[in-house]
């Protein structure tokens, strides 16, 4: 644990600012294929280039074999431009959900294909958005008349269930609590029916199930709480992605009072102005280092702490990103509110991310839980 | 010590690499803190609390415990700034008092080491450490309190002596210290933060009157300190003549620094033992449903928050420990810590209902004095300006 950054984190940072910054814009955030399926083909290739997609996968499946806090300096700096990208879906959620529930030849398979960013994997887990207590939520997996899987049930609102090109689905077998299956997206009785939320970044599709084919790749092994691990480390990569967002913001928002000047002097000279910006920035910092704290423990931590300081990371991540949109389009006053400006497109996200795997609110009742009050 | 279960998180919160529950420096902290910290509460009643505070004082300076950070040479222990990290989660977790001279182990005597000069390292640096002398800081005035540039006491050179004229306020504990750094105007013409001087003035003087003021808390912790006249040696200077604002900036560095090591541990016992409380109603049913949701909830918050406060702390003591200089983090770490111990004094003595009212309770001490923390060693108002100016490049 190294509290200030490595040379070589420092390094991951910088270059992936500079590449981000250089793949995005506020038009691009426009585009009609990002409103349709959620981000951009071309940018997502580059992404691959970089070996990003198997950053915390094992070298022998082709990966980086970084820990959680590499991957989440990715993340903080994927939300600071708002990355439309199935990274979270599929390198983070699907890619670990894989690896560490996963058993045999085709995860192993799909792992390496995975990690060279060949094909893009979605998770369906945990319900509506992923917030969901039960890993399997309305999914149940039977076997049909050959003695195969198949699963039936609703899996919610999945993170670019309509865009992946495979779906891991969580369903719970008769006697168990959950098991991991594979589902091919062309199999009969899939629909997966994109939903039209207000984040135009990013996209969720509702994926129902009707006696789908199936196989099953979970081994003998914990697959319960292996998933749980893996939403975790999705849970703090999503908070990782929050914080760059409302860094992001708190930069619009200082950049904005700098140069705005009303009464013949910049806004940001006005204490009001002012110490909103320091609210944030000291909220922001806070919660960048909660952040980093969980990616820590998540790497090499003890597993009770593990998942309480990943809550207390949302938790504040969430609140932090929530204030700082709403900050934005105030201190922007009328620019803010347009469609024009990029604000809104952060407060779509921070209205999103704050509910995915699970809100703030829901977090804190978590940590209470395990504090035992 | 844990929260409930076995397997629950510890009151600290999770292993830290750099500062491991079984570093050496814990290790040999902790079973002296079992053998010599009082076991008993600490008086609720100021003189025998602050008597009380400084026989603490003398038996961890006896121990070789007082003033980790101060060098070897001057009675400390030399300990760097991870260190003094876990020698303050240490105290907490034994809940040990504070001392009585902090204000001067922690910033008057660590300035006057760095800025000298020797003559007064030797005169004044061992009574400081051992409590034999108790001293307290002239800063804030009543016309100079976030201004503090502001200042009017004055001192003129007569022949061997300072002559100083002036009144102080805000002054924690002067009715019990025998000396005073004062920082006034010793230069004439001098404007703002040029040519002030940082004094070291005995308070047992005909020229010195000590007033207690009263505080919404009962307590008189702070002080008015009149000087009409009042006497000291000429070379009782810290630092350089006129380069006294150097001297307050260093000493303010410190306060930044020093509350990063010293406040998140305590909050997190504090927290821990709120959430006894909050155990304890919960099984005696004790609690309206509502209220036992929202009041777990809230505990929830505070120990989240504890937490980060606790990982910025320990990104402080890492950035100091490798030679950086903490500049406007500072004001980041006072901001946090403050909101959450107005925050978590005020749960904790409303989940006592009727009995957070009393004024004796300890609770309720805590919460009174919290009302403070967003007024001394600087406000909150003035810390947002210095980080939105500072740290965001916002205009002054």
């Amino acid at each position: 644990m190294n509290v200030t950054l490595t040379d070589e984190q420092q390094e991951i940072r910088s270059v992936a600012r500079q590449f981000l910054d250089g793949v995005t814009s506020s038009e691009g955030l426009r585009a009609p294929e990002v409103r349709r399926v959620g981000f951009d083909e071309l940018v997502w290739r580059q992404i691959a280039e970089l070996g990003w997609p198997g950053m915390c996968l094992s070298e022998d499946l082709g990966g980086l074999d970084f820990g959680q806090v590499e991957r989440c300096l990715l993340m903080e700096e994927m939300g600071r431009v708002l990355l439309p990208s199935p990274f979270l879906s599929s390198a983070v959620l699907a890619a670990d959900a894989l690896m560490l529930a996963g058993s045999g030849d085709v995860p192993a398979e799909l792992l390496t294909r995975l990690a060279l960013g060949e094909i893009r994997a979605a998770l369906v887990a945990g319900g509506d958005l992923h917030a969901g207590e039960d890993l399997a939520g309305r999914v149940s997996a039977g076997c049909d008349a050959a003695e195969q899987w198949c699963l039936s049930g609703n899996g919610g609102l999945a993170l670019d269930g309509a865009s992946a090109e495979v779906l891991l689905i969580a369903a719970a077998p008769g006697g168990e609590r959950v098991g991991l299956f594979v589902v091919d997206i062309d199999a009969p009785g899939l629909s997966r029916v994109p939903a039209a939320l207000i984040d135009q970044t990013r996209q969720f599709a509702e994926v129902r199930l009707d006696q789908v084919p199936a196989r099953r790749v979970d081994g003998d092994g914990d697959t319960e709480s292996a998933l749980r691990t893996a939403v975790l480390r999705g849970t703090v990569a999503l908070a990782a992605e929050m914080v760059g967002g409302a860094q992001r913001c708190l930069e619009m928002c200082v950049q904005y009072a700098k140069d705005r000047r009303q009464f013949g002097v910049p806004i940001g000279s006005f204490q009001v102005i002012k110490h909103r910006c320091a609210i944030l920035a000291v909220d922001i910092d806070a919660a960048r280092e909660a952040v980093m704290l969980a990616a820590e423990v998540l790497t090499d931590g003890d597993p009770v702490d593990a998942e309480i300081v990943t809550c207390a990371a949302k938790a504040a991540a969430g609140d932090t990103f929530q204030t700082a949109v709403r900050d934005t389009v105030q201190i922007h006053g009328g620019i803010g509110y347009t469609d024009e400006h990029d604000a809104h497109l952060y407060f779509n996200r921070a209205q999103t991310s704050g509910l995915t795997l699970g809100s703030s609110a829901q977090h804190r009742h978590r940590i209470a839980e395990l504090l035992d009050v | 010590m844990s929260y409930g279960p076995a397997n629950a998180p510890s009151v600290l919160g999770p292993e830290l690499g750099l500062v491991p529950r079984d570093h050496p420096y814990r290790v040999e902290f902790r079973p002296w803190l079992a053998d010599n910290t009082p076991t008993e509460p600490e008086p609720h009643y100021q003189d025998a609390l602050v008597a009380f505070r400084r026989d603490w004082q003398r038996t961890l300076h006896s121990g070789g415990w007082a003033g980790p950070s101060w060098p070897a040479e001057y009675g400390g222990r030399g300990s760097g700034s991870l260190e003094q990290f876990m020698y303050y989660e240490e105290l907490a977790l034994a809940r040990a008092p504070e001392i009585a001279n902090a204000p001067a182990v922690l910033l008057l005597g660590p300035t006057v080491i760095v800025h000298g000069p020797d003559r007064l390292k030797q005169r004044f640096l061992p009574g400081i450490l051992s409590g034999e002398d108790m001293w307290c800081q002239g800063f804030s005035e009543p016309e100079a309190g976030s201004d503090l540039a502001a200042l009017r006491t004055r001192a003129r050179l007569d022949g061997d002596h300072w002559v100083v004229d002036g009144q102080k306020i805000w002054t924690t504990w002067a009715q019990y210290a025998q000396w005073c750094a004062v920082l006034c105007r010793t230069e004439d013409g001098s404007e703002r933060h040029r040519g002030l001087s940082l004094l070291l003035v005995a308070l047992d003087q005909p020229g010195v009157t000590v007033r207690p003021i009263l505080q919404m808390n009962g307590a008189q912790e702070f002080c008015e300190v009149f000087f009409e006249g009042a006497r000291a040696d000429a070379d009782c200077v810290v630092g350089a003549r006129g380069e006294g604002w150097s001297a307050a900036m260093t000493m303010f560095e410190y306060e930044r620094a020093d509350q990063g090591f010293t406040c998140h541990a305590r909050q997190l016992v504090r927290i821990a033992d709120i959430a006894t409380l909050l155990r304890s109603l919960r099984e005696q049913g004790k609690l309206a449903p509502w209220r036992l949701d929202a009041a777990r909830v809230q505990l929830a918050d505070l120990w989240a928050r504890a937490q980060r406060l606790r990982r910025l702390n320990l990104r402080a003591a890492a950035q100091i420990e490798s030679g950086q200089r903490l500049g406007p983090a500072g004001s980041v770490v006072k901001l946090f810590w403050s909101e959450l111990e107005q925050d978590l004094a005020a749960f904790g003595a409303e989940l006592l209902g009727a009995t957070g009212l009393e004024r004796a309770h300890p609770w309720t001490e805590h919460y009174l004095g919290s009302r403070a923390a967003s007024i001394y060693s600087g406000t909150t108002e003035i810390q947002r300006n210095i980080v939105a100016e500072r740290l965001l490049g916002l205009p002054h």
